[in-house]
């Protein structure tokens, strides 16, 4: 079973200790398999602590231009989130699917690959680097982190996001590549709401649970 | 006896790990199921828990750009405070900060092996000049206080390479000790290969066979069963191979008759935890499967887990020690497949050495465990005659700590009559 929590634009930070919350809950079976989508204002998050040295601005630049810094614990190095961007958070337990991490990562790809398609995007995997790409180009990131078996932080699928926050840095300390979003490839904007319904329906299709529709989404903020 | 923490396998394919951070200081005493240390794999964070209480000792420091292998030992959890310091003594990361320090200036200076006038050497450095066979005492330090660092051992790494080829490459992939330069000679005696007692599937055989002996009180029943009925049974059972689905081999049936007996003395399907024995309601059975390496030198060994086994057929039996034997040897095996065993079978007899007995060693935290031997033909007395029959020798190898001799006599008797009257056992 798959329960569906979509908030609106919530705060990196805020985020984090919802799924904190969901993991606990999850670890002591209180809940089923949980995905969270949701949008993050402005920020840019850090996995590892050098990942300072991918910043190519100050941090001054950072503050004048509003875009937060926070340190993650999820995998994987720098990378942007904000408005307009898909996040979504699984928060699933993996000793029911064989303990696999690579298999997770693998699934993850692979809803977003079925997405982009359901846009008639050709997304696709890169053997070097983790996440979804379309030709040359990244468009979705994903980072992840695991406590006894069950996930918390995902994937980021660029949808009309501004793409110029990602000059700003190295996202994920990858120097040589580029990213894009289904806006800049599409030339239009989508509804993040059919985007979002998408990403529902192929998660589902693809981890194999069966949507719980009891639970309205509402963030428990605190 | 030290705990080990190894880099896990969290996935079938799974190869390496980063060591992101380490979560406690060296030295720090931790509970049971604390995360101690956070590795990175595939864009995912993954917590590590001590498996024990205890000291942590770390071995490895936290390197980002380091991939360190599946079952890489890392640190190790010292059981006393004196453990740990024995262990620190011995080298690694000493007392100092958690995390990789590569210009290697807050490193302790405790971290110099024992033999005094050496340079102070950074743990990185260490690891990397024992990796590549460096002898720290020809390093100069470039570091503080003529600190050797990590740039002083790859420079002395360049200047070997340049220098004549190196011997036989070391077994088993995980850590190689190093190259042997193609004459190294140790007391007038040549060495062919070096292979790691560390790390790897050597060291983890080392160090699990080492310990079991430590642990427990153990001794061997030794006998000889009577495999005539055994041996009609399995032939009608080949030739019903397509029926099955599988082909019964002399191990299913050792499997179904070791289950049967467990079931009527549980106390052989037990392990000691803590200052308690835990006997076992399931019967989970650990099959030997020898695992030939890449070289004459190198063999390995792994004990898929047959679950459940009491609850399942011959032929089911048959079918899923053939998949996990299959698995280990095209290297697919899945920890899970390894762990949770209650009792031990190991075939003794199949590389052909004849009639004979062994001293098989426990599988721990098992209790019991089961060689079991060739089957030659023997000649025996029979109602007075000398008849000859197939018979198979068996070495029951035994803690006792848990089971005494009478107990572990009326195993064997039990499991004799099974295999001599097969019948018995539906």
């Amino acid at each position: 079973m798959l329960r569906v929590y979509r908030l609106g634009l919530t705060e990196y930070g805020q985020a984090s200790h919802f799924q904190d919350r969901l993991l606990e809950a999850r670890l002591r079976e209180e809940v089923p398999d949980t995905l969270v989508l949701l949008e993050h204002p402005s920020t840019l998050t850090l996995g590892r602590e050098d990942d300072g040295r991918h910043l190519l601005v100050d941090r001054e630049a950072l503050t004048r231009r509003g875009i937060s810094l926070v340190t993650t614990d999820r995998g994987g190095s720098i990378t942007w989130h904000g408005p307009g961007q898909v996040v979504g958070y699984p928060i699933i337990d993996l000793k029911h699917r064989g303990r696999d991490i690579q298999k997770y990562i693998q699934d993850l790809e692979e809803v977003l690959i079925r997405v982009l398609a359901d846009f008639d995007l050709c997304g696709g995997r890169d053997d070097d680097h983790v996440g979804v790409w379309v030709g040359e180009e990244k468009i979705a990131a994903i980072g992840v982190r695991v406590r006894r078996w069950v996930t918390k932080h995902g994937f980021a699928l660029n949808v009309n996001n501004d793409l110029a926050a990602f000059s700003l840095i190295h996202p994920c300390g990858i120097m040589d590549r580029g990213v894009t979003s289904t806006a800049r490839l599409l030339g239009r904007h989508l509804s993040l709401d059919a985007v979002c319904d998408r990403v529902v329906i192929r998660f589902a299709e693809v981890f194999n649970l069966t949507l719980d529709y009891s639970q309205a989404g509402d963030c428990p903020t605190q | 006896m030290a705990r080990e923490i190894n880099i896990p396998k969290l996935g079938m394919s799974m190869r390496e790990a980063t060591l992101v951070e380490w979560v406690v200081q060296e030295g720090a005493l931790v509970n049971q199921g604390q995360v101690i240390l956070i590795i990175e794999t595939e864009k995912t964070k993954w917590e590590v828990e001590a498996a024990a209480a205890g000291f942590v000792h770390i071995l490895i420091p936290a390197d980002p750009d380091r991939k360190e292998p599946v079952g890489q030992v890392v640190g190790l959890i010292a059981e006393s405070e004196a453990e740990l310091k024995t262990l620190q003594a011995e080298g690694g990361v000493a007392a100092g900060p958690a995390k990789a320090e590569p210009k290697a200036a807050k490193a302790a200076a405790q971290a110099a092996p024992a033999g005094g006038g050496r340079a102070p050497v950074s743990p990185l450095a260490r690891r990397l000049a024992e990796e590549h066979g460096i002898d720290l005492a020809q390093v100069k330090g470039t570091g503080p206080g003529g600190r050797i660092v990590k740039e002083d051992v790859l420079e002395a790494i360049e200047a070997k390479k340049a220098a004549p080829a190196p011997g036989p490459a070391p077994a088993a992939a995980p850590a190689p000790t190093g190259e042997a330069s193609a004459a190294e000679t140790i007391d007038g005696k040549r060495v062919q290969a070096t292979l790691s007692l560390k790390t790897g599937m050597r060291g983890a055989i080392a160090r699990h066979m080492r310990e079991s002996l430590a642990v427990s009180a153990q001794l061997t029943l030794t006998g000889e069963i009577d495999m005539t009925e055994v041996k009609k049974l399995r032939e009608k059972l080949l030739q019903q191979e397509d029926r099955l689905g599988t082909r019964i081999t002399y191990n299913d049936i050792f499997v179904l008759a070791v289950t049967r007996a467990l079931r009527d003395f549980p106390i052989v399907n037990a392990s000691v935890v803590g200052n308690e024995i835990k006997v076992w309601e399931d019967i989970h059975i650990g099959v030997a499967v020898a695992l030939e390496g890449q070289d004459p030198y190198s063999s390995g060994l792994i004990v898929p887990v047959i679950r459940h086994a009491d609850r399942m057929s011959l032929a089911e039996i048959s079918k899923a020690a053939k998949a996990l034997a299959a698995k280990a040897r095209e290297g697919k095996i899945l920890p899970d497949d390894v762990t949770g065993s209650t009792f031990t079978l190991t075939n003794l007899g199949g590389a052909g050495g004849g009639y004979g007995f062994g001293t098989p060693i426990i599988n721990q935290p098992e209790s019991a465990i089961l060689g079991t031997g060739a089957i030659t033909d023997r000649a025996v007395v029979r109602g007075g005659e000398i008849v000859i029959r197939p018979i198979m020798t068996y070495s029951l190898t035994f803690d006792h700590r848990v089971i005494d001799g009478y107990p572990a006599t009326l195993f064997v008797a039990r499991l004799t009559e099974l295999l001599e009257n097969p019948l018995l056992m539906l």
